[in-house]
């Protein structure tokens, strides 16, 4: 029970506090489940990331699912998402209330003037972390490199550069 | 995302109009949590209000819920297989890109002025030196924000100088 309570107490505040949305939520996401609780490893992190990026859904969701499913079954899979959508609830759904009667977004703005550039440090840090794990030799060093440049330099889909790094994967590391 | 939603809300099932939808984009990237949700709960709310809201919010959660279940049975199966593992470390390295990739375009849509700088660079220092937890940071970075446009707009020849009405699209997945 106690397991729960953590589980929806972490997630609830993912859904709180993770601005940004995607992969702007992970920092925070990776703070609960690995550093604060240790639910599951920094390999099992980067992997869901990947899962999710060939599923459909919003990021968060799906690490809500995978990690409290991995945790406590079932029963921790639906605490998890619940408590990572139910802040969206409360907050949006206060928003559009407040939208609807004075139809003015200036103030939020000017919050976010600040917390955007703050998301930026925290995914820095975040990427730093997930480097840590994802490279541990020159082979994934090369993965990465490549990747990158696929990124920033062709117009290629994602998810076939995430393809053709697994095939690599199978050809170099199995 | 963006793209479908816009499709099943304005398109096809015609419950906002295009202006409208521009504002709950806004309002949905600004504030916490997945983006998809807070657009179908914001949705839900201007069509039904409350529970219009909580249906929404469901309906958007539940696909990938089922899909990430179906997805970490299979692969609990399948966790200790060498191909399913070497696949796992070949997917790694190109995570690390996409999230670095993100980062990017983030900081170059966002660091446009020495304040955004200042503030990525100080929470830069912050969370890794000073071990701030990011929650700290953002609610700092947040009040820096209120406090940076309202002396702004004190300065500026018109009141809400310095913060504009629609926010700058393109951020956020």
């Amino acid at each position: 029970m106690s397991t729960l309570i953590a589980l929806f107490i972490a997630f609830f505040k993912v859904g709180a506090f993770a601005f940004g949305g995607g992969y702007a939520m992970l920092p925070l996401i990776q703070r609960e489940v690995i550093d604060a609780h240790g639910w599951i490893t920094p390999h099992q992190f980067v992997d869901i990331v990947a899962i999710s990026q060939v599923t459909p859904g919003p990021i968060a969701i799906n690490m809500a699912t995978y990690v409290g499913r991995d945790v406590y079954g079932f029963t921790g899979a639906a605490v998890a998402t619940t408590a990572v959508v139910l802040p969206s609830v409360l907050i949006v759904g206060g928003l559009a209330y407040l939208f609807l009667k004075f139809r003015n977004v200036a103030v939020l703005q000017s919050l976010l003037t600040g917390i955007r550039p703050a998301v930026v440090a925290l995914l820095v840090v975040a990427a730093f972390s997930v480097f840590k794990s994802a490279v541990p030799d020159w082979r994934a060093a090369a993965l990465a490199v490549a990747s990158l440049a696929a990124f920033r330099l062709t117009r290629l889909n994602p998810l076939i550069v995430l393809g053709l790094s697994g095939l690599a994967g199978i050809v170099f590391f199995r | 995302m963006i793209p479908l939603i816009q499709a099943a809300v304005v398109d096809k099932n015609r419950w906002l109009r295009q202006e409208d939808f521009v504002d709950i984009i806004a309002v949905s990237q600004s504030a916490p949590g997945p983006i998809a949700v807070n657009v179908a709960v914001f949705t839900g709310y201007w069509v039904r209000g409350a529970a219009g809201a909580v249906v929404a919010a469901a309906g958007s959660a539940i696909p990938s819920f089922l899909v990430i279940l179906g997805v970490a049975y299979l692969l609990a199966g399948f966790a200790s297989n060498p191909l399913v593992m070497a696949l796992f470390r070949g997917l790694r390295p190109a995570v690390l890109a996409l999230i670095a990739t993100a980062a990017w375009t983030i900081a170059k849509s966002t660091l446009k002025r020495p304040f955004h700088l200042s503030v990525a660079l100080g929470g830069l220092v912050a969370v890794v030196f000073l071990r701030w937890h990011p929650i700290v940071l953002l609610a700092v970075a947040g009040l820096a924000g209120l406090a940076v446009n309202g002396w702004d707009a004190r300065r500026g020849a018109e009141p809400g100088a310095g913060t504009s009405r629609r926010p700058s699209q393109g951020e956020g997945a």
